[in-house]
């Protein structure tokens, strides 16, 4: 559980210092001229979706992070106090 | 001969064989990712749950052999219908499909790559992905390609039906790759600026499209990580979930209340029309003007496919709200105007067909519906007769509406009779060019008459 958490709350630091640096240099890229696309594809995603995407699914990553995280700590909890009072029992 | 419509993709496409079966063919260049998809058991799964169609291999020559990989005979469906026809809860149905599936290829290692609203197809009352081709191999780090297609195909309409106005889906009709979100974000209110996923997935995503419209970036070092993806795949699903429309005070959801049939007439009606089914015996039934598909049931609870179109979205999302509480495999409500059907549409005005084009059915249900089209549309007889002809293979089951009635009165009490030819024997008389009359009787208590009809060849 300790383990878990540490590396739930690495991660969401890791996303939150993630988008301040994406978010610092997708700014500065505007400038740049050329061209690597590093995929493969037969649909034109459009570089502005490409960007749009990167940034909220960064945000919605740091959600979903915390959505198991928190989900972990109620199970630990849950189950620490429950077999505590099944324990005193 | 390939299939029209089927071209975009370089993994494949649709053919129709010599003996008239829809197969398709793997493009060598799919093969990885074909066999990563049989392999991992993300097919199965999806097999399973109801969400992909199914196919078997075949060893059937191929129009280009040189780069085919193998051919596949997928599971062929009844009836094509397109987002445009759909009601609110269908599209909407069909974007959680998308979005779920998603998530479990992401399980198996693999992602969509591409969202496509016309990759999903309704078949036994429920939504379902028809195109193999969809997936490719996920790769860590790389975003989602297919987010812009899922956002113009999906959440920009649903947004605006929602938002704005119900009969905003029809602009899939006119843009085929989904609504533009400029335009999608135009139109939506103001309010919708204050909900954080339709601000973020349209807004903000039309003003990133625009900004970047004619730069260039090196994105190599920008990569997705998998968690990124999965809140983003969510956000999405949050989005679609919160939208709503409910169809209230709708004059033709409302119809039932306010006809002139009394309790007896109506069942009588039923009666004959059941009547009539059970005689007849169709393969399949069209039922046009089918409002929230009282008629429509009649063929459908008898295990006849039945397609139930009407112009009145109300009505449409009634009915398949109940297909769906109820578990109906047999019935599909679409959304239609009979005077301004879906045209063929797309690249040579051939990737999406027209109404005629999916037809003819068996037997057509025309069931208090003349006197719309003749009386408040200004419609010949004989050129109803004409279209109706056209889309039928055997059997018509009509009502003819007689002036004398209160509905027909309430047509005309605003406005100069000028339909001196709207009688019954016209009637029969332009009919009888198409269809010999095998069957009428009066609907009791009432001035209607239900015809069956046969179609003849003159």
């Amino acid at each position: 559980m300790r383990k878990l958490s540490v590396f739930c709350l690495g991660s969401l630091s890791f996303n939150i210092r993630g988008i301040c640096t994406r978010a610092r240099n997708l700014l500065r890229v505007v400038f740049q001229t050329t061209v690597v696309l590093a995929f493969s594809l037969y649909l034109d995603p459009a570089l502005g979706s490409m960007i749009i995407q990167i940034l909220i699914g960064a945000l919605a990553g740091v959600l979903v992070a915390i959505k198991i995280l928190w989900s972990r700590i109620k199970m630990w909890v849950k189950h620490h106090f429950l077999t505590r009072s099944i324990g005193q029992k | 001969m390939a299939v029209s419509s089927s071209f975009r993709d370089p993994s494949g496409f649709l053919f129709r064989g010599d003996d008239g079966i829809l197969y398709r063919q793997l493009n060598q260049s799919y093969g990885e990712d074909y066999e990563c998809l049989m392999s991992s058991g993300l097919y199965d799964s999806l097999v399973k749950e109801g969400s992909l169609i199914s196919h078997v291999e075949v060893d059937v020559k191929g129009p280009k052999p040189e780069i085919m990989y193998k051919i596949v005979r997928p599971e062929p469906i009844r009836f094509i219908s397109y987002p445009y026809e759909w009601c609110f809860s269908q599209l909407k149905d069909a974007a959680l499909l998308t979005l779920k599936i998603q998530k479990k290829a992401m399980e198996f290692g693999m992602s969509l790559k591409d969202s496509s609203a016309f990759n999903i197809q309704y078949a036994n009352g429920k939504p379902i992905l028809i195109d193999t081709l969809s997936f490719e191999k996920y790769v860590e780090g790389k975003p989602w390609v297919a987010y812009r297609q899922f956002c113009q195909h999906f959440l920009a309409p649903l947004a605006l039906m929602s938002r704005k106005d119900i009969r905003l889906n029809q602009l899939l009709r006119i843009y085929i790759d989904g609504v533009p979100l400029d335009l999608a974000s135009s139109l939506l209110p103001f309010g919708s600026h204050l909900a954080v996923s339709l601000f973020s997935h349209l807004h903000l995503h039309a003003k990133a499209q625009k900004t970047y419209a004619d730069k260039t970036v090196d994105m190599s070092s920008y990569k997705m990580s998998h968690l990124s993806l999965v809140g983003l795949i969510e956000s999405l699903e949050g989005a679609v979930k919160k939208l709503e429309w409910q169809p209230k005070g709708r004059e033709w959801s409302e119809y039932y209340k306010s006809t002139n049939y009394g309790v007896a007439s109506f069942q009588h009606k039923k009666q004959i029309v059941a009547k009539f089914l059970d005689h007849v015996g169709p393969v399949d039934v069209w039922d046009l003007g089918a409002n929230i598909g009282v008629f429509s049931r009649l063929a459908s609870d008898r295990g006849i496919e039945t397609v139930a179109f009407d112009v009145d979205p109300a009505a449409v999302e009634k009915s398949y709200l109940e297909s769906r509480r109820k578990g109906e495999t047999h019935i599909l409500p679409l959304v239609i105007d009979l005077t301004n059907p879906s045209p063929p549409i797309g690249w040579e005005n051939k990737e999406r067909m027209s109404i005629e084009e999916r037809g003819p059915a068996d037997t057509v249900m025309a069931l208090a519906l003349l006197h719309h089209l003749a009386i408040a549309n200004n419609l010949p007889l004989g050129r109803i007769a004409r279209f109706l002809g056209s889309i039928c293979r055997r059997w018509l089951i009509v009502e003819f509406v007689p002036k004398t009635d209160s509905q027909v009165e309430r047509l005309l009490a605003s406005r100069e009779d000028i339909f001196s030819e709207y009688t019954q024997m016209k009637f029969e008389e332009e009919f009888g060019h198409y269809f010999a009359i095998d069957d009428s009787e009066n609907i009791r208590d009432s001035q209607r008459t239900l015809y069956l009809m046969r179609r003849i060849q003159k």
